[in-house]
Formats: C-alpha cells, structure tokens, sequence
C-alpha cells in the first residue's frame, strides 16, 4: 500500500519518531543486533517499507542498500529471502537500477545456487522489472547459466508459477547429436518386431538404414523432455523421410518451438551431413493445459 | 478445474504472529514476519478456514466486489476486478471471525494467467511513476507552504 506524506504525518504518535529516524533505527539494528531473529525481522520491515516509493529517499539516506546487499550474501535463507524481495520493490529506483547494474553478479549469484521457491520469485520478478524498463541490458543479465537455472525451475516446478514460463520463451530451440549404432537398430528391432531387413545386417552398411520410428522416437524423447518438457502431450504429427538416415554417423536432431500458445507448434528435423534425412512438424498440448484434461 | 498440488500451497501456510519485536518496531497489531513483492500480490485471494455450511451466500455477500467465487475443496477461491480490491479485502477479513471459524486470507498469484500477470506488472510500474510524481509536487508543495510562512513571519 502507499502512503503520501500528510498520510504519514497524521499516522505518526505527537512523542513517535518519524519514518526517516525510524528506517534509520531499522538499519542500525541490522548491524548492531546479535540475535538473527531481530535481523530478520529488520530486514522483511525494510524490504515492506521498500514497497512504496515514499520510503525511498528514507531508505537511501540510511544506505538500506547496503543491508540488501548484505542479506543476500549471509547463508541464512530468510535474510536471503528479504533481501531479493527488498531489491525486487526497489528495483524501479533510477539510482537502485544503477547500484544494481553494478552488482548483478551477487544477485544472479543467489538466483543460481538457490532451491528456495519464494526467493526463485523474487528474483524473476526483479530480472523482468529491470528488463521491462530497460534499466539493464538483456546480455548482461540473462546469461546461458540464466536462461539454464529458468528452464530448470519450469521443469522442477509442480507449482504452475506462470512469471516462469515467461521467461522460457527465450529457448525457443534445442539440438541433440546423436550416433545410431547397429545395436541401437537391433535392439529397437527386437522390441517393436520390425525386422525388416533393410535395417539389419542382411544389407551392406552403406545401404543399411534407420528405422524411421526411431527417429521419431529421439524427437518424441526431446519435445517431452526439453521443449516443451514434461507434461507435454502430442496431438497431431506429420513427418517425411526424405533421405536414408545412416548408422555410425553424427545425427543432429533440432526441434524449434514455432508457436508457444495453448496449443504450441514445433517443427523439427535430423541433419547427417548437412544434409536433412527426416522432417516434420507437430501440434502439442503443453503441461498447464493437458493436466486440465486430464481432470476433466 | 485444475486441483493445486500440495507443494504449491506452501506460500498459503499461516505463518505464526512475531512476538519479539523490540517495543520500538512493535506496532499496535501484531503481525508475522512475512515480505511482499509485485510477485506475491495478486487480484486472485484464496479464503481458508469457511466452516462448511451453506455460507456460500453469505461470504458472498461478504465479498461485495467479488467477480468470481468457486468451492475449491473446503477453500474458496476468489478472484477480483483490481489488485487493490484484493488488497482492502485481505487487509479486512485476515483472521477476522466468520461463522465460528476464522478466516485466513492469501494472495494466489498463482491463479494468474499470462495477461494478468503482465498487466500486474506494468501497473506496479506505473503506479511508481504516478507515486514518485505525487509525492514530489507533495514536497514541493510543503516547500513552498515553509517558504510562505516564514516570509509572512519576517514581515
């Protein structure tokens, strides 16, 4: 909630101190306490006072900043938690952008190593403020270790926290090599009854060939469990074999997200040598929107 | 109607009232130690603690800006037209009585979809930018007041 300054004044007992000695008095405690608890209880009073912009200049003057900052570097998951929570309702702050442009790294460093939900929120809450407004540059904030740590929240998460699955979308594509072997096609061959002899040893080498369905099988593997990921279920398919697919050779199999709405798109294929040998495209239902059908 | 796994409910858990504050920071209600962000408020409340009678109705009624009430196991969740509504409602009805029981109040940001969890996040932008304007004129204002009276004074 928001306050103006008549709203404070009134609110403010004739013997109290006013808000400015008060977020003093807050800070202080933090550095003087001994007991954790109180330090806690310090850190979430700033982090709420952060909320509102009036307390700003107040939390500036008794370098609340630097408690912040502190918090999130202390092994307590609590300071940590107030900490990220105080800078994420700070964030939009010309002077707190800048600070913390400055010193992203212990941020992004917290956001890495963390496995506390709420703090995860926080800081995602705090990355897309800084990126909306442009008060950060894209390169500098979400790193390849980034961008991984978001795509492992979207897996790990049961909680369907939607704030994540907004920053997926920068994954729009994922790539695997892989290398069929002639036991690969035995051993699909002895569990699918497809011994056509095209994929068995009756024929050379060079004219032996994989089974399709396996290939679709690798694909099939990656749309359910790296993009989309799990809980992904397939509605409609449509692929074309358009060159042999060889064994003893570097596959890269790629699938794109082509449209990431309630029913998502992909396209994807397998390249040997540059060269594509299997193509196709499909419909997904992606997790949110198929656990509703199954309940339904 | 999708059925919230348990670990998602985690943040909803009431948290115990924090009774060792220094007399200082102790303010007249007492209250837990507990941050809120953009990210934890919402438009969307979930109501625990409805004795399971036919209340239905009179939360209701209860709720009088309401836009949407569904039974939700024995919780019931309800989602309003502006964060603020929320806001005033949670701030009137957390741990007030209610038929017998007590009522506790959480924000489920969780309920949001995609657009709403967007609007949300612009609308604390501009609501800053509106703030930081308002209270600037408001300072300067009380300057120019100071100004005034001690002119007036000298004279």
């Amino acid at each position: 909630m928001f306050s103006s300054q008549r709203h404070l004044k009134r609110r403010t007992p004739a013997q109290g101190i006013d808000r400015r000695e008060y977020i003093g008095h807050l800070v202080d405690e933090y550095y003087t306490t001994t007991n954790v608890e109180a330090q806690e209880q310090v850190t979430a009073n700033l982090a709420n006072f952060a909320y509102d912009p009036i307390n700003w200049p107040h939390l500036h003057a008794a370098d609340a900043l630097d408690v912040f900052v502190a918090s999130l570097e202390t092994p307590n998951q609590n300071l940590q938690l107030h900490g990220i929570a105080a800078l994420c309702n700070i964030c939009l702050d010309n002077k707190v952008s800048e600070f913390l442009r400055d010193q992203l790294d212990i941020v992004i460093g917290l956001f890495l190593r963390t496995d506390h939900t709420e703090i995860v929120i926080h800081s995602l809450a705090l990355f897309y403020q800084l990126l909306n407004a442009g008060l950060v540059e894209k390169t500098q904030l979400l790193t390849p270790a980034v961008l991984k740590c978001v795509q492992e929240w979207r897996l790990k998460s049961q909680d369907k926290r939607q704030i994540i699955r907004r920053l997926i979308h920068h994954l729009q594509q994922v790539q695997v090599v892989k290398r069929f072997t002639q036991k690969d096609l035995e051993e699909f061959a002895k569990f699918t009854g497809d011994y056509n002899y095209i994929h068995s040893k009756d024929v050379p080498v060079e004219q032996r060939r994989v089974h399709g369905a396996l290939l679709n099988a690798v694909v099939a593997g990656i749309i359910g469990s790296k993009l989309p990921g799990p809980g992904t279920v397939v509605l409609e398919q449509s692929f074309k074999f358009l060159k042999p697919c060889r064994i003893e050779q570097e596959t890269v199999v790629t699938v794109r997200l082509i449209n990431a709405r309630k029913i998502s798109t992909v396209e994807y294929d397998c390249r040997q040598n540059d060269e594509v040998v299997f193509a196709g495209n499909a419909k997904l239902l992606t997790q949110s929107q198929s656990s509703k059908t199954n309940e339904s | 109607m999708d059925s919230t796994p348990s670990s998602s409910t985690e943040h909803h858990k009431r948290l115990e009232y924090c009774t060792t504050r220094l007399p200082y920071r102790q303010g007249r209600e007492l209250k837990a130690v507990k941050v809120y962000t953009v990210a934890s408020e919402s438009k969307h409340l979930l109501v625990f603690g409805v004795p399971k009678i036919q209340l239905q109705g009179n939360l209701k009624n209860k709720l009088q800006q309401f836009v949407e009430l569904e039974a939700f196991t024995d919780v019931f969740a309800v989602k309003f037209d502006r964060v603020e509504v929320a806001r005033r409602a949670k701030r009137q009805m957390d741990a007030k009585q209610f038929y017998g029981g007590i009522l506790h109040i959480s924000y489920a940001p969780e309920r949001e979809t995609l657009q709403e969890l967007r609007e949300k996040l612009t609308q604390r932008r501009s609501e800053v930018s509106y703030r930081l304007s308002r209270n600037l004129t408001e300072t300067k204002q009380k300057e120019e007041e100071e100004q005034a009276s001690t002119a007036k004074k000298c004279k």
